[in-house]
C-alpha cells in the first residue's frame, strides 16, 4: 500500500508505459498486488481526470482503472464511439455525454447536425444493462430513445437533458411510466415538442423514490393533483422546480408537503392573493428550513416577494433570471439575504441593484446579469460599468461573471480584477458588437489585458467590445491556465488567433466568430488542435484549402465544413475535433468530413 | 456571402433551414392576422428570397412570426433549436411595416432542409434598423433560446400591463385603439401564443341551455375576444343576446355582457358604468366562479387577472344575478325579474 501512494497519479506521464527506468517502483508494486486490491483503491478515484492520469501509467493500471471505472464523462460525443468506450469500460452505471458545439444554442448550429443518442442507448442496452444515469448535453433524444431508454435499464435512476431536443412530452411520459427506480428527472431549457402536461400523470402510485424533479421549462399545465400526490409521497424530495402553470396558492400547498425541500423553483408568481393565502404562503416559506437555491420566481410581482424574506437567510443561490424586477424592489429583497454564494439577475435592477448587491452579499461568488431587452440599445435600460465595480466592491470571493452591459470601460475593468483578483470564469459581454471603451473611444484590449495579467486562475473567458490583436497577444502571453476562449467580433489579423493559439498551454476549447481569421491563422494551431476538445469557426476568413490542408496533415482530427452555400470556397463554418473513432459516419449532407 | 451586415465578415451564421412542412403557410396567417409583432428572423434569414428587398421586409416578418409559431405548433420535434436566433420586436419596425406584413403570406416554399448557410444574409440586405448593429446579427448577444423567448413574453406582459391603463385614461379614439392593438398583440404574446399547446379550457354553460360548451381561455386575448366566442357559440335570436360587429375601428358591443367599448363612451368600461347600457332587452349576464368558489361578474380585472383565477363561466340571466356575491345554491332558482 505504502509503494502505491508513492505513485502520484498528478505526475504527467507518457504513454510510454514500458518506461520502468522512470518508474522502477511502478513496475514492482503491480506484480505484489491482486488485481482486486488495486482496483478498489482506484475506485476511491473520481475525478475523471485523475483516472486518466492513472490509466497512463501502465498497463496493469490502465487494466485497473478501466475495471473500476463506474463513472464516464464524454465532453464530445464524436471523439469516442460506443463501440471503443464499451470495449474498454466494463462496468459503467453513469454516462455524461455531450453533443454539439456550443454555439448551437445561439442557432449558430443548423438542425439535424447529429449528436443522437441513440446509437449509444442501444450500445449501453447490450454491455451496461445496470445503467443508473444518463446526463446528456445539447444532444438530439427521441420519443423512441427515451422509451427504449424506460425499457431498457431497470434499475435506472437519473435522467438529466440540459439544452437538448428531439424529443416531446410523450418521451417523457414514458420515462415516469417505466422507471420504477427513477431519483432525478432534469429537464432543462430543451427545444422540445411540449405536448401536454399528461406525462407527470404516469407516474404509477407507488412510486416514491423521486429526489429531484426539474420541469421548470415545460410549458404545458400538468394536473396539480398529480404533481400534488406526487410531491406527498415523495418522501426524499430535495428539489422540485415546477412550471409557470403552477400558481402560489398552488406553490403553498407543495411546500407545506415538502417543508424538507433544498432546491426550488417557483412557478408563476403573479397571481392574485387574498391577505389569508399570502399568509400562509409566508408560513410555508418559514417551515422550509433547509431551503438553500430558490429559482423561478417568473412574473414576479413585487407584492409578493414579502413571502420569501423568511427563507432568504439560509439562501446560497437565488436565481432571479425571469423576474423583471426594478432595482428598487430587488434591493429589499437582496437585502434579506446576506449569505448568497450565487445570484443570478436581470439587468432589470440596474446599477442601483448591483449596487445593494455589494452591499449586502459579501460571501458572494458568482453573478450572472442576464440582459431583459438584448435587443434595445437604448442606454437607460440595463447594466453598465458602475454595477460591476459596485459588486466587485463589496464582493471580494467574485471569481465567477457573465455580464451583459452595454457600455463598458477599460479603468473599470482593471479597477475590478485588482479587487477579483481570484476570476476563475471571466465572460464579458458587452452587446453592441465591436464596441470600444465609451468614455475614452480606445479598443477594450486593455480591459482583458488586466483580466489576463491579474487573474493568474483563470480558465474561461469570453471577450468582446472592439479588440484589436493586442488582446490575443495578452491572453497568448498571460493566460496560463486558460481553458474555454470565446471570441466574436474581434480582432484585426490572423496574428491574434496565432497567438492564442502559440500561448495558452491548457486551452481545451477555442469557439470564434465573426473574426478576421483565416487559414495562416487555422494552420497555425495544427500541432495543438490534438491537445485540444475542439475548435469552432464560423463567418472568419477560412477557406476550403486551408480547411483540407488541416484535415490533410492531421489524420487524428476530424475537420468539419459547413459551406457557404453560394460560394464554393469560403467556408462558413468549421469545426475541427479530436477524435479516436475516425470521421463520423452520421454527418448529414451539409456537413463535409475533410 | 453576406452583405452588409455589420462587421462585414460573412454574417455570422444563423439557425438553421425554416422548419418547413407545408403547414407552415396555414399556421403563420392566422399568426400574422393577430398582429403578431414578436417575429423570429432566423426565418427570416433561412428562407430563400432573392432580390425583392422591399417585399423581403414583409415577407420577412410574417415569415418570421408565423414559422416561429408554426415551428413550434406543428413541426417535428427538434425544430425548437430552428428558431429565436434574434426577435425583432416592435421597436425594430415602423408600425406601417408590421400592418403591410401581417396579410403577406409565407410565399415560397421552405428551403432545403440541408441548407447549412442559415446566416442573416438577407434580413442584412432587407433594411436598416434605427438600432446599431445587435439587430442584425443572428445568434447575438449570446442568450440561449429559451430565455430569450421567455425574456420575450415577459416584457410583453409588463408592457400589456401599461398599456391597459393608457386604454383606460386615453379619450382619443385613435390612440387608444392603436395602443389596444397593441395591447392584442401584446397580450397575445404574454399568453403562450407562441406555446400555444398551453391551453386554459373552462367550462361555459348558459342559463336555459341543457349542453354546456367549454372554451379554451388561453386562445383569446381580451375580454372582447372572448365575448365574440361565447357569442357564436351560444347564438341566439337578437332578443336575448346579441352582438354587433362594427367596422374594424371600433368595438363590437354585446348587449347584455357587463363590459363593452362603444365610440360614444371613449374607453374601456369599468364594470359598474356599464350597467346603464344594458337598458332594453339585455337579459343575460356573464359572471365567473374564481379560485375560491366565489360567482364574479366578468370584466372586473384585468385579463391576466381574470385568467389567472377563472374556473368556470356561466352566462347567467340578468335576473339572477342581483348583485355580487350570490351563491351557487340560486343557480338553478328562478328568482322575479327586477328588470322590466
Amino acid at each position: 500500500m505504502n509503494q502505491l501512494w508513492k505513485m502520484d497519479p498528478n505526475i504527467k506521464k507518457t504513454k510510454n508505459s514500458a518506461d520502468s527506468a522512470n518508474y522502477p517502483e511502478a513496475i514492482q508494486s503491480p506484480s505484489q498486488f491482486p488485481d482486486e486490491v488495486l482496483e478498489k483503491v482506484l475506485s476511491m478515484l473520481h475525478s475523471h481526470k485523475d483516472r486518466s492520469s492513472v490509466s497512463l501509467v501502465c498497463k496493469d493500471w490502465y487494466n485497473a482503472e478501466r475495471w473500476s471505472r463506474t463513472k464516464i464523462f464524454i465532453g464530445n460525443c464524436y471523439s469516442v464511439s460506443p463501440e471503443i468506450v464499451a470495449r474498454r469500460f466494463p462496468r459503467i452505471k453513469s454516462v455524461t455525454l455531450k453533443g454539439k458545439p456550443r454555439f448551437s444554442d445561439f442557432n449558430l448550429v443548423p438542425q439535424n447536425w447529429g449528436a443522437n443518442i441513440h446509437d449509444w442507448l442501444v450500445m449501453f442496452a447490450k454491455v451496461y444493462p445496470l445503467l443508473e444515469e444518463l446526463r446528456l448535453k445539447r444532444m438530439t433524444v427521441s420519443d423512441e430513445s427515451l422509451e427504449f431508454l424506460a425499457m431498457s435499464f431497470p434499475g435506472f435512476k437519473a435522467l438529466s437533458l440540459l439544452s437538448c431536443d428531439g424529443f416531446s412530452t410523450d418521451g417523457l411520459k414514458s420515462i415516469a411510466t417505466h422507471c420504477k427506480k427513477l431519483t432525478e428527472l432534469d429537464i432543462q431549457e430543451n427545444g422540445i415538442d411540449d405536448v401536454s402536461g399528461s406525462w407527470l400523470s404516469a407516474f404509477p402510485d407507488n412510486f416514491t423514490s423521486l429526489e429531484i424533479l426539474n420541469f421548470a421549462s415545460l410549458n404545458s399545465e400538468v394536473s396539480f393533483d398529480a404533481l400534488e400526490r406526487l410531491v406527498s409521497r415523495c418522501k426524499s424530495l430535495k428539489v422540485l422546480k415546477v412550471n409557470k402553470g403552477i400558481g402560489l396558492d398552488q406553490l403553498q400547498r407543495l411546500l407545506v408537503r415538502a417543508p424538507q425541500l433544498m432546491e426550488l423553483g417557483t412557478g408563476s408568481f403573479q397571481q392574485e392573493l387574498m391577505f389569508r393565502h399570502c399568509m400562509e404562503l409566508e408560513n410555508a416559506f418559514r417551515n422550509c428550513k433547509n431551503l438553500q437555491i430558490l429559482a423561478g420566481l417568473w412574473d414576479a410581482s413585487y407584492v409578493y416577494l414579502h413571502v420569501l424574506y423568511p427563507a432568504c437567510s439560509s439562501l446560497t443561490f437565488l436565481n432571479l433570471s425571469y423576474a423583471t424586477l426594478r432595482s428598487d424592489e430587488f434591493t429589499k429583497l437582496i437585502a434579506h439575504c446576506p449569505n448568497l454564494r450565487c445570484l443570478w439577475v436581470l439587468d432589470t435592477v440596474e446599477d442601483k441593484g448591483l449596487e445593494a448587491v455589494g452591499s449586502c452579499c459579501p460571501l458572494l461568488e458568482e453573478i450572472r446579469v442576464f440582459p431583459a431587452h438584448p435587443f434595445d440599445q437604448d442606454i437607460n435600460h440595463g447594466v453598465t460599468e458602475s454595477g460591476f465595480l459596485a459588486v466587485s466592491h463589496g464582493c471580494r470571493k467574485l471569481h465567477y461573471v457573465l455580464y451583459f452591459c452595454q457600455q463598458m470601460t477599460n479603468a473599470a475593468v482593471a479597477t475590478i480584477v485588482q479587487n477579483c483578483p481570484d476570476f476563475t470564469h471571466f465572460r464579458l459581454c458587452i452587446m453592441n458588437p465591436g464596441q470600444p471603451d465609451y468614455l475614452t473611444d480606445e479598443p477594450m484590449d486593455e480591459a482583458f489585458g488586466a483580466v489576463v495579467k491579474t487573474c493568474t486562475k483563470l480558465q474561461r473567458l469570453a471577450v468582446s467590445g472592439l479588440l484589436t490583436d493586442l488582446t490575443f497577444e495578452y491572453i497568448g502571453k498571460y493566460a496560463k491556465n486558460l481553458e474555454t476562449l470565446s471570441v466574436a467580433f474581434a480582432g484585426r489579423s490572423d496574428w491574434g488567433m496565432q497567438c492564442v493559439l502559440g500561448g495558452c498551454p491548457k486551452l481545451r476549447k477555442l469557439e470564434i466568430r465573426d473574426c478576421p481569421f483565416g487559414n495562416a491563422a487555422l494552420l497555425s494551431g495544427l500541432k495543438k488542435y490534438e491537445s485540444m476538445r475542439s475548435l469552432w469557426m464560423s463567418a472568419c476568413n477560412v477557406t476550403m484549402n486551408g480547411c483540407r490542408l488541416l484535415a490533410k496533415e492531421m489524420p487524428r482530427l476530424n475537420v468539419e465544413v459547413m459551406k457557404d452555400e453560394e460560394d464554393d470556397s469560403h467556408v462558413d463554418k468549421v469545426y475541427v475535433y479530436r477524435s479516436v473513432a475516425g470521421p463520423r459516419r452520421d454527418a448529414p449532407p451539409f456537413v463535409l468530413t475533410l | 456571402m453576406a452583405s452588409g451586415s455589420l462587421g462585414g465578415s460573412g454574417g455570422g451564421g444563423g439557425g438553421g433551414g425554416v422548419s418547413g412542412d407545408g403547414s407552415t403557410t396555414g399556421s403563420m396567417s392566422t399568426v400574422s392576422k393577430e398582429d403578431n409583432l414578436v417575429l423570429l428572423s432566423s426565418e427570416v434569414s433561412s428562407s430563400s428570397y432573392p432580390d425583392e428587398s422591399e417585399l423581403e421586409l414583409g415577407l420577412g416578418l410574417s415569415l418570421g412570426c408565423g414559422g416561429g409559431a408554426a415551428a413550434l405548433k406543428s413541426s417535428k420535434p427538434g425544430s425548437w433549436g430552428v428558431h429565436g436566433g434574434r426577435i425583432l420586436t416592435v421597436q425594430d419596425f415602423p408600425p406601417s411595416v408590421v400592418s403591410n406584413a401581417s396579410s403577406s403570406s409565407s410565399s415560397s416554399s421552405p428551403t432545403k432542409p440541408n441548407n447549412a448557410s442559415c446566416g442573416t444574409k438577407r434580413s442584412a440586405d432587407s433594411f436598416s434598423p434605427p438600432r446599431s448593429g445587435v439587430s442584425q446579427v443572428v445568434g447575438w448577444p449570446p442568450v440561449r433560446t429559451y430565455r430569450m423567448n421567455s425574456l420575450v413574453n415577459q416584457t410583453k406582459l409588463l408592457t400589456s400591463e401599461d398599456c391597459n391603463s393608457t386604454i383606460v385614461k386615453s379619450k382619443s379614439k385613435s390612440i387608444v385603439l392603436d395602443k389596444i392593438d397593441g395591447n392584442m398583440s401584446r397580450n397575445k404574446n404574454a399568453k403562450p401564443k407562441v406555446f400555444p399547446k398551453n391551453t386554459l379550457f373552462v367550462k361555459v354553460n348558459m342559463d336555459g341551455v341543457p349542453i354546456g360548451r367549454k372554451v379554451d381561455l388561453n386562445a383569446h386575448n381580451s375580454y372582447e375576444d372572448l365575448a365574440q366566442t361565447l357569442d357564436d357559440m351560444f347564438c341566439r335570436t337578437s332578443t336575448t343576446v346579441s352582438a354587433r360587429i362594427n367596422s374594424r375601428n371600433s368595438w363590437h358591443r354585446w348587449d347584455g355582457w357587463m363590459v363593452s367599448y362603444t365610440e360614444e363612451n371613449g374607453g374601456m368600461r369599468e364594470a359598474t358604468e356599464s350597467l346603464r347600457l344594458l337598458n332594453g332587452s339585455p337579459e343575460f349576464v356573464l359572471t365567473y366562479e374564481d379560485r375560491d368558489g366565489d360567482w364574479m361578474l366578468v370584466g372586473d380585472v384585468p385579463w391576466e387577472m381574470f385568467i389567472s383565477s377563472v374556473k368556470r363561466l356561466r352566462i347567467m340571466r340578468r335576473s339572477e344575478a342581483n348583485g355580487l356575491g350570490f351563491q351557487e345554491q340560486n343557480e338553478r332558482q328562478r328568482s322575479k325579474p327586477i328588470w322590466t
